[in-house]
């Protein structure tokens, strides 16, 4: 804690001690004591406070208590936890749900994996030719670099 | 029960459906949600709202949950919110009236005029001038006694951002009393 944090609070809460955060308080206000600067900063904020502080007239509003403990609606039934209608009907719908997977395996299995290969080679293939408008160059596993590479033309 | 219950306690019975929990919830924070709405609003309309905001409550009380936010925050962000929704939906010409209503400018007769000079004036013609937010976080923390973080979680904003907000409203509010009592003197 130190004084600008300190003129910070006189700035946002005022002179009242008792309106800074409540962390912060004891520090701030060992801080202060020990501060005849500080004492003559909180002493200008307190002439703000006592303005603001000036109440209006005390209104009474018993009327207007009465007024709404007699228009309260009905409370909506359900609170936080769930009724066991929902427990109920969520445990049917999962049971329904397991048992048809367990009833029709084929469905979990995976695809074919050789057609799918395939199809990416093709995929591939008519990639290039569409991009470079011809096929590939053929890559063979020697480290040599092709005469030509297709996209070097563009 | 005990009038020495917590908000957090009331609420719990009032999301079981106690009035009477309900009644003393009211009570104790029916006048300072009044003052606050007013402020916004004019009385004629607060008194709509804050049955609205308090209605919400004890409709709402049984999805709440203390997750940081207290019962007290969360019925101020309902009744801010409410009270913003209302001065969006007012006619222009209205609201220049409330603010008119709120400055103490409105045609009065001599020894209303009279009253009219008194420090409580004054402050509610130099707060009408503050601009909303800053006028907000002034009015939370410095009348309605919130702490900090009650105060920036209803306006949704940051800790730092509010303590800004309270800075400037300040620093404005003495600037505008001040320029304000040279003006009527």
């Amino acid at each position: 804690m130190n004084h600008e944090r300190v003129k910070t609070l006189i700035d946002c809460y005022g002179a009242d001690t008792q309106r800074w955060p409540v962390e912060e308080r004891a520090d701030a206000v060992a801080v202060l004591m020990s501060s005849s600067e500080l004492m003559a900063y909180r002493a200008e904020a307190a002439s703000l406070d006592k303005i603001l502080h000036t109440n209006g007239s005390d209104e009474d509003y018993s009327a207007l208590a009465d007024r709404i403990l007699a228009d309260l609606p009905r409370q909506k039934p359900e609170r936080n936890h769930k009724s066991p209608f929902v427990f109920a009907l969520a445990a049917s719908v999962a049971l329904v749900f397991v048992t048809t997977l367990m009833m029709k395996p084929e469905l979990t299995e995976t695809p074919l994996s050789g057609t799918q290969d395939i199809a990416q080679t093709e995929f591939d293939q008519w990639a290039m030719e569409e991009t470079f408008d011809q096929t590939p160059i053929a890559m063979n596993n020697s480290d040599e670099v092709p005469v030509e590479w297709p996209f070097m033309e563009i | 029960m005990s009038a020495g219950m917590s908000d957090e306690q009331l609420m719990g019975l009032i999301g079981d459906g106690d009035k009477q929990a309900f009644q003393q919830f009211l009570l104790r924070h029916l006048k300072n949600i009044m003052r606050f709405v007013t402020r916004y609003t004019g009385k004629h309309d607060a008194e709509d709202i804050a049955q609205e905001a308090f209605t919400r409550v004890w409709t709402h009380a049984g999805t709440w949950k203390d997750q940081g936010v207290s019962p007290v925050s969360w019925l101020y962000r309902v009744s801010y919110n409410l009270s913003m929704d209302h001065l969006r939906r007012r006619k222009p010409a209205e609201s220049e009236d409330a603010i008119a209503e709120l400055a103490g400018n409105v045609q009065m007769e001599p020894e209303q005029q009279a009253i009219n000079n008194s420090q409580e004036k004054l402050l509610q013609q130099a707060l009408s001038f503050l601009p909303e937010r800053q006028y907000t976080a002034l009015t939370l923390c410095a009348w309605q006694g919130l702490s900090n973080r009650d105060a920036s979680s209803i306006m949704g904003i940051s800790v730092d951002a509010l303590e800004s907000l309270l800075s400037r409203a300040r620093r404005s509010l003495k600037q505008l009393l001040t320029e304000t009592k040279g003006q009527t003197s």
